[in-house]
């Protein structure tokens, strides 16, 4: 036998943690909340556009009106999925295990935060927008408890609702 | 057999021990999942990596490298700047150190 082998099975064992105690990336929730504003600003012109005259008679203006509706719905569904996938990252990357002691509710959250924008890709609602909206406040809100600087969320609030 | 090996775990348990790293904080001094040799007899001073128990949570085993030291209490950093220290943590007493590493 290996004595090196035989040595290292004899010897106890400790595990000892050399984990990145800080996330090395960047996380940040505001681009999940500049693409969830972003669809409820969809939702809200597209609730105001108007179509046509019926029966259609003029057809560059039935163009113009497909089109910016066109335009509205893909910038709607894009935005939809960047949320999904802000939050994903904020969910999958940032938030640890030891963060559901604290905050019990997170996954429940997160699973519903992500449902809404799949509600908003397959509707056009100002209240499904509204409510993903407030989705990702309340996530950004338990964001900054857990980096320890609560009063970003104030900061946050401040930007992004100019946004508008 | 089994209790021979035991005994000689037991009697080598502060003399000679295994400590298995894991995560990349350590690196490029320490490779994650690798084992390295320690010794509870051997204090480590300034520049050593010593492994310890995490002063704010016990149950935490955690291996850093000695800043400093003075009055048996040690003074504690990561290779990386993104790693916990005694910043963090606070100052750990000769106490809570398991051992000396060698790398």
């Amino acid at each position: 036998m290996d004595i090196t082998k035989y040595i290292y099975k004899i010897l106890p064992e400790v595990v000892a943690e050399a984990h990145c105690d800080i996330p090395c990336g960047i996380y940040e929730p505001t681009p999940a909340k500049i693409a969830a504003v972003t669809v409820l600003r969809m939702a809200l012109q597209i609730n105001e556009l108007r179509p046509p005259q019926m029966p259609p008679t003029d057809v560059a203006a039935m163009k113009t009106m497909a089109n910016s509706m066109a335009r509205r719905i893909a910038v709607k569904e894009q935005h939809a999925e960047m949320c999904k996938r802000e939050l994903l990252i904020l969910w999958t990357d940032f938030f640890k295990a030891e963060h559901l002691e604290k905050y019990p509710q997170l996954h429940d959250i997160f699973w519903k935060a992500a449902k809404l924008c799949s509600k908003n890709k397959q509707e056009v609602s100002e209240e499904a927008a509204r409510e993903l909206v407030a989705a990702v406040d309340e996530i950004a809100k338990i964001f900054y408890e857990v980096k320890g600087v609560p009063e970003r969320y104030e900061a946050y609030q401040r930007i992004t609702e100019k946004l508008f | 057999m089994r209790r021979i090996r035991e005994l000689l775990k037991n009697y080598f348990r502060h003399f000679l021990f295994l400590v298995r790293v894991e995560g990349e904080s350590g690196w490029p001094y320490l490779a994650p999942g690798k084992r390295y040799f320690a010794s509870g007899f051997a204090a480590p001073r300034a520049g050593d990596w010593a492994v310890f128990e995490n002063p704010r949570d016990r149950g935490r085993i955690l291996i850093k490298r000695v800043k400093a030291s003075a009055g048996g209490k040690y003074i504690m950093e990561g290779a990386v700047s993104w790693g916990s220290s005694s910043r963090d943590f606070g100052l750990v007493e000769r106490r809570f150190v398991l051992g000396r590493v060698w790398i």
